[in-house]
Parts: structure tokens; sequence; C-alpha cells
């Protein structure tokens, strides 16, 4: 048994659907957070167990972007997964209810079971919108309607009282043509009598004047010669007149269901108060760039508070380790591979949860949107459509998830050319390696937490105007048309969900340091392996004339001009696997020479301190500058290339990507080196 | 007659316009969509339906209107397509 759970973006579908099913599903106050199907189970009031769907928003079943179509398929019983559909719950936003009247007559029209949610009934009292509930149920012909507050569980159990009885509607359709449509409409739905009739009839009216693949083809002749017939008789497309009606039945029950007591303009809402300033030309991006620098500030002043304290115990944990342990290589493997590998990588928890803790922030209040649309003039500038800026600012967390958001992009255009700049958005894994490099870059100069913040800023700033000029070049070159006009709903601000924003916070934490116990220890483990063998004659020498320092001697030429050796060098190879893995590879090196836990400052240091074997610094300012240039733009991470090659549908365009960052990365890091050292001669 | 037509004529140009045109803290109800007609069944999806009433917020590259309860940024290319009439 499967409930498919339709509405518009931002309704409350996955509130529901994880109060339903106890899952974690994500959540936020902007359109577009669910961009493919999810199951669960859940419980109906007897204790049965049934299949719920959440599927990614919509405002009509006529599907523009890749997201929409997965709901498409899934009400016209074609998506794969899901076998038969038992029911549909069709939730929307009580206080939009007549905007989004269209949606719910589409919905009936399937002539599924189905029970229609009046979610946020909280936010239509607040605005005043009173609904005629049981006048709306007799005309959807007798469908049971539900009115409920997701976020805060009310009305929870009549919706699991409903999953076991849903009805469909007694008169799905109810408008109406005039007898000559009606003829040719009966013969249609003759031709549709299948399983799925009612389903493929109300998809194939959606798409006026394009085919519906999943029909048989000779039924679709007949509805070809039928629609011929209509539109040779009166001038007008057949499916361009169902639209037509429905929409003005929409409406028209609309105005006889829905009525407002409170005039919007007499009072303005406190949304609309805070509109005022984070919207505002002048105001609003006052108020964002102060946002983001006053979030790379706490990175320096806050985050290392924990972080010093995290050192602290994996500082007394390798104390502990290399007492207790006698001497040998197991020690060496704990004591200067796995510890400090892990360490120096795991004692950046705080700034990583901070990232998504203001991440959480923004997408639960409402202010992603306005984010948004703030953006969309500069992004138009740079050939973007403005929405392409929530998978740009998803992006700053995990490239990953923020390729997956661009789904809502409806132009494949506009969806392709955000996708091939994405990854120059600075995700959480380059963090680690960011804060390191910016200590070793101030390091002669005294480290100040505003100075370190303008760094970070700066790295982020460069990844992202490197992206929208980049953009810019390419559409200008290659996708030669205009980006998509803005056309968004703005939610109401909301208070951030604390519940939520903590859990994805244990979530995100805790697959870091899930992350950090396999990949990374694995990888730390190998690293170790590889520069402790073979055993050199010299112990000065061990790490040179290691596996390591042979595989570094063959890369170190095609890194030279950038002033890396080949420490460097591996360290970048190595970061292919994970980006923070730099500061593994680097940790494990140097910590044969420097008696120190992995404290972000203290791997600074021992980074500035590290030496050529001609005595001169490595790190040297103009080399600190070029390996975090490198970082900014080089993709080194194979899963976002996988990911880029499933949203691109081409090999071809992915490994471009790959390629075209990797040499961007490597030209700009020897740009800023060179310009650096003319600055410094 | 002729000028009772002119004079209709000019009260029709008076009271139907584009949303772009609209006054900022006016309300209008929509009597048209104009263009491209994938265009119009995405407006119509959105809200921005024959009869549907529209207030709007500010204007701007991005005009910010009420519509059906819901708030939303309307691109003025797409503002233009609305036809409104006075409520």
């Amino acid at each position: 048994m499967a409930i498919l759970l339709v509405g518009p973006p931002n309704c409350g579908k996955s509130t529901l659907f994880n109060a339903l099913t106890g899952m974690r599903q994500n959540i936020g106050n902007y359109p577009g957070v669910t961009v493919e199907k999810k199951v669960g189970i859940a419980l109906d009031s007897h204790g049965n167990k049934v299949e719920i769907v959440d599927l990614p928003g919509v405002y009509s079943l006529a599907a523009k972007s890749i997201d929409e179509e997965v709901t498409r398929d899934a009400v016209a019983g074609n998506q794969p997964g899901i076998d038969s559909i038992d029911g549909v719950m069709l939730i929307v936003n009580m206080a939009h209810l007549d905007s989004q009247m269209g949606l719910v007559l589409q919905v009936c029209e399937l002539g599924l079971p189905m029970v229609l949610i009046l979610n946020m009934v909280d936010l239509a009292a607040k605005n005043g919108v009173l609904i005629k509930k049981e006048e709306l149920a007799r005309r959807l012909g007798g469908i049971e309607i539900i009115q409920t507050q997701a976020i805060n569980r009310t009305g929870l159990v009549e919706v699991r009282r409903a999953l076991s009885k849903m009805q469909a509607s007694t008169n799905p359709r109810i408008w109406r043509g005039d007898e000559f449509f009606e003829e040719k409409m009966s013969k249609i739905e003759s031709i549709l009598t299948g399983k799925n009739g009612g389903q493929e009839l109300l998809i194939l009216s959606m798409n006026a004047g394009k085919e519906a693949a999943w029909i048989d083809p000779q039924k679709m002749r007949e509805i070809r010669a039928i629609e011929q017939e209509y539109s040779e008789a009166t001038g007008e497309n057949f499916r361009a007149e169902i639209l037509r009606k429905r929409f003005d039945a929409a409406v028209k029950l609309s105005q006889s269901i829905v009525g407002r007591i409170i005039d919007p303009w007499s009072k303005l809402t406190i949304s609309d108060k805070i509109d005022k300033v984070l919207i505002h030309p002048v105001f609003g991006w006052v108020f964002f760039v102060g946002l983001m620098f006053l979030f790379f500030w706490g990175l320096f002043t806050l985050a290392p508070i924990p972080a010093d304290y995290l050192d602290e115990q994996i500082g007394h944990f390798a104390g502990w380790i290399a007492e207790i342990m006698p001497e040998g290589m197991l020690r060496d493997l704990l004591s200067e591979g796995m510890i400090p590998g892990v360490a120096g990588v795991l004692v950046f928890l705080p700034q990583i949860l901070m990232l998504f803790f203001v991440m959480g922030v923004l997408e639960t209040t409402g202010y992603m949107s306005r984010a948004a649309l703030l953006m969309d003039r500069p992004m138009r500038l740079a050939g973007l459509p403005g929405r392409a800026f929530i998978p740009m600012l998803s992006g700053y967390a995990c490239a990953i998830p923020g390729m997956m958001a661009a789904r809502t992009i409806p132009d494949a255009r506009d969806r392709i050319l955000t996708l091939m700049i994405l990854p120059w958005m600075s995700c959480s894994a380059r963090l680690p390696v960011y804060a390191v490099m910016i200590g070793v870059l101030f390091h002669s100069i005294g480290i100040s937490p505003v100075y370190q913040a303008l760094a970070m800023c700066g790295l982020y700033f460069m990844g992202t105007f490197t992206a929208l000029l980049t953009a810019r070049f390419l559409r200008k070159i290659w996708v030669k048309s205009k980006p998509t006009p803005l056309l968004m709903e703005l939610p109401s601000y909301q208070f951030p969900n604390w519940k939520y924003i903590s859990q994805m916070l244990f979530e995100r934490g805790w697959q870091f340091v899930k992350r950090a116990g396999t990949i990374i220890l694995g990888i730390s483990i190998l690293l170790w392996v590889l520069s402790a063998f073979p055993k050199s004659e010299n112990p000065a020498m061990q790490a040179e004339n290691s596996y390591l320092g042979q595989i570094g001697k063959v890369v170190e030429p095609a890194f030279a001009p950038l002033g890396f050796d080949w420490r460097v060098s591996t360290g970048v190879l190595a970061s292919f696997a994970a980006r923070e893995v730099f500061n593994t590879h680097m940790a494990i090196l140097f910590h044969a020479d420097e008696d120190a836990t992995e404290d972000e400052e203290l791997l600074s240091q021992n980074f500035a301190s590290a030496k050529r074997n001609d005595g001169s610094l490595l790190f040297t300012p103009d080399v600190s500058l070029a390996v975090l240039v490198f970082y900014v733009f080089a993709l080194q991470c194979f899963p976002t290339v996988i990911v880029a090659r499933r949203e691109m549908a081409s090999w071809k365009l992915a490994i471009y990507q790959l390629v075209g960052m990797g040499l961007f990365a490597w030209g700009a890091a020897w740009i800023a080196r060179e310009i650096t050292l003319l600055f410094l001669n | 007659m002729l000028v009772t037509q002119h004079i209709q004529k000019q009260k029709n140009q008076r009271t139907n316009y584009c949303l772009k045109d609209m006054q900022k803290g006016c309300w209008g109800r929509i009597c048209q969509l104009r263009g491209d007609a994938e265009l119009c069944q995405r407006m119509r999806e959105m809200g921005f339906c024959e009869e549907m009433e529209v207030g709007k917020l500010s204007n701007g590259k991005n005009i910010l209107c009420w519509i059906g309860g819901a708030k939303l940024a309307v691109a003025q290319e797409y503002a233009e397509c609305v036809v409104v009439k006075n409520k």
C-alpha cells in the first residue's frame, strides 16, 4: 500500500512525512527542499503499516523541471519503485488555498482515493483566512478534508485515521464544457479506460501540444484525431481549452470557498516588516554582507573554544597511548599515523557544525528565498537565473546537495550552467585546509581573528566571484540565451526550527566523525605505511626515501612552478579522496619532526616551520597563497564528479569540468604566486 | 456616438494595464494573461489566473505582489504579461 504525498513547494509535506514516519527527511522554509522521492513507513490508526512517498513540491502536474517530473510520473503510475498507488494525500498551505486550488482540482481529476490536508492553520488564522470546509468537501465530490499544523503535530491523529479510509471523489471533474466539448471528452475518456486511465487523461491534458510518451501509440493516434476534429470545428486547441476551463473553475471555487477577514493592506504582518529591511536594496545587502562576515568571524573566535577542548582530549588520549604501549611499529602507527591523521581533521568539527548551524537557521527561517531575490540581479548579470542562488548557497555546505537542489531550475541550459560552476562554492571540506593555511600565511605577521576572517571571506568571495564570471563567459560563448527571469514564492518568516537544526547538526556531525573514523582513518594508515616504508638507514631521510617520497618525486615537477615540494604535491593528490586529507597528510609527514598535537594553531605552526632540503622555509607567503588558491578552484572530489555526471547526464561535461577546474586552479595558483613574489621582491 | 466610444476607449485604457505599470500599494483584478502559452500556463499555476485579485507590494526589477494569500517575486518581463483592471 503506497500513499503519495503531493502538494506545492514549501507547504509542509516533508514535515508531515517526518511526523508520520518518524524519519528525518530534510525540511526548510524555501521552495525546492525535496528534489527526489523519499519512502517511509507510517502506522495508521489501527496500527497497520502504510508506505508513504514524499514527493517534490509542484504547483501543477504539468512538469517543467526534473524534480517536478518525479511527482508527475509518480501520480501517473510511472515512477519506478512505486508498484501501486493506494491514495494521494494532497497537502496545501491553508493560507494560500486560493492560489493552489488549480492543483487541488488536478489531483481530484486523477480519480484516485485522496484526502485534502489544509496545513498551516495557524498562519491561515493569523492572516484572517476562512475556509468553508464542508462546502469545499461537497464541491470536490465528498473527499475528506483535514486541517493540520504539521510542525507541532496538530491534526496528526485525523491524518493517521484517514490513511486507511481514503475515498476517491464522486465528482472528480467539477468543471464542464459545452455539449460538443463534452462529447469529445467522453470519447477520450473511453479510450483511456485502463488501470491508470484517470491519471493518463489528467497528465495528457496538462501538456498542451506535447506528446505523452507513456500512452499507447495506437490510443494516442485516436486521441489526436479527436483533438483535431475539435480544433477544426471550433478553432481552439482542445488541451488548451481543458486548461482554461480548469483554471476558471478553480478561481470560481476559490471565490466561493475562501474568505479573508483581514485586509492585507490594513496591517503589515511581521514578515512584511522584516522584508522591509531584508530585501531593501541597501539595507538588505548590508544585512547579507554583515551576516556573512559575522559567520566567518565566529569561525575564528567562537569555534576555537570547543576546538581547543577537543584538541586537549585528543592530546590526552595520544599521551595515554604513548604511555601504555611498548615501543614498536604499532605505537608508531598509532602515534604518528592514525592519531595525528584523524585529529588533523577532527578538530575542525566545531567549525563544520557552525557552518551547518548557520545554514540550518537560513533554511528554516525563510531567508533563503529572500537571499535568492536579493541576488537575482547580480546573478542575472552573471548569466544565471536568481533561482540558481539556492543551489549555490547549499554548495557552501557540500557541492552534492547543491547539485541536487539545482533540479528545481526549470530551464535545462540554466541548470547545466549552474552545475558547471557550482563546485567553486567553497564547501565544508575545504574549510579545514583554509583554516590551517590561513594560519600559516598569517603566522609571520601575527594572527588576528579579524584578519583571518577577512582572508576567509576573501577565499569564499574569490570562488564565488570567479564562478559568476565564468558563468557569464559560458553564457556568452556556449549557452547563448538569456537566463530565465525570476518567478518565486516568498514564504512567511518562521522562527528557526531548533529541533530540526539540532537533529541536522547531530547527523552532520556524526557523518563528519564517521568520515574521520573511516575514510580519513584508512587514508591515514595508508599514508603512514607509504611514508614509513621502506625503512631508510638515515632516519632524517625516511620520509623522502619512502614510497610516498618516491611518488612525490614523480609528481613534484608538475607542481614545482607553484612552489610545491614533493610533500605538498602528494598532499594535493591525496586530497582527491577527500580535500581535508591534505591536513592529515601534512600532519603525518610533519609529525616525525615536530612533537606537537594537531590543534589548528599548532598544525599551522608545524606547517609554517617546515623546511625544504636546502633549509629554506617550505610555506613562504607565496607558496601558502598558491596552496589556498589551488584549493579554492580545484575540483578534488570524485563523488562530486560522479553526481555532476548524473545531473548533467554527460560524462563528457563532467570530465571537462574536472579537467577544466584543475587546469584553472593550477593557472590561478601560479599567477597568485608570481604576483606575491613580485611584491615580496 | 463617436464621442461616447472615444470616452469608453479612454476609460478602458486607464483601467486596463499590465502588472508592471500598476501602482505600488494598489489592488487589481487580473483580466488577461498575454504572451507565450507555456508562460501563461506557468503563471496561472502560480496563482495568476483571470479574475484573481492581485496586490502590488513593490516596484523594481523584480516586483513583489500578493496573490491568493501568497507573496511572490515576479520579474518585470513576466509582470508585463499580466493584464490587470481596477478592482
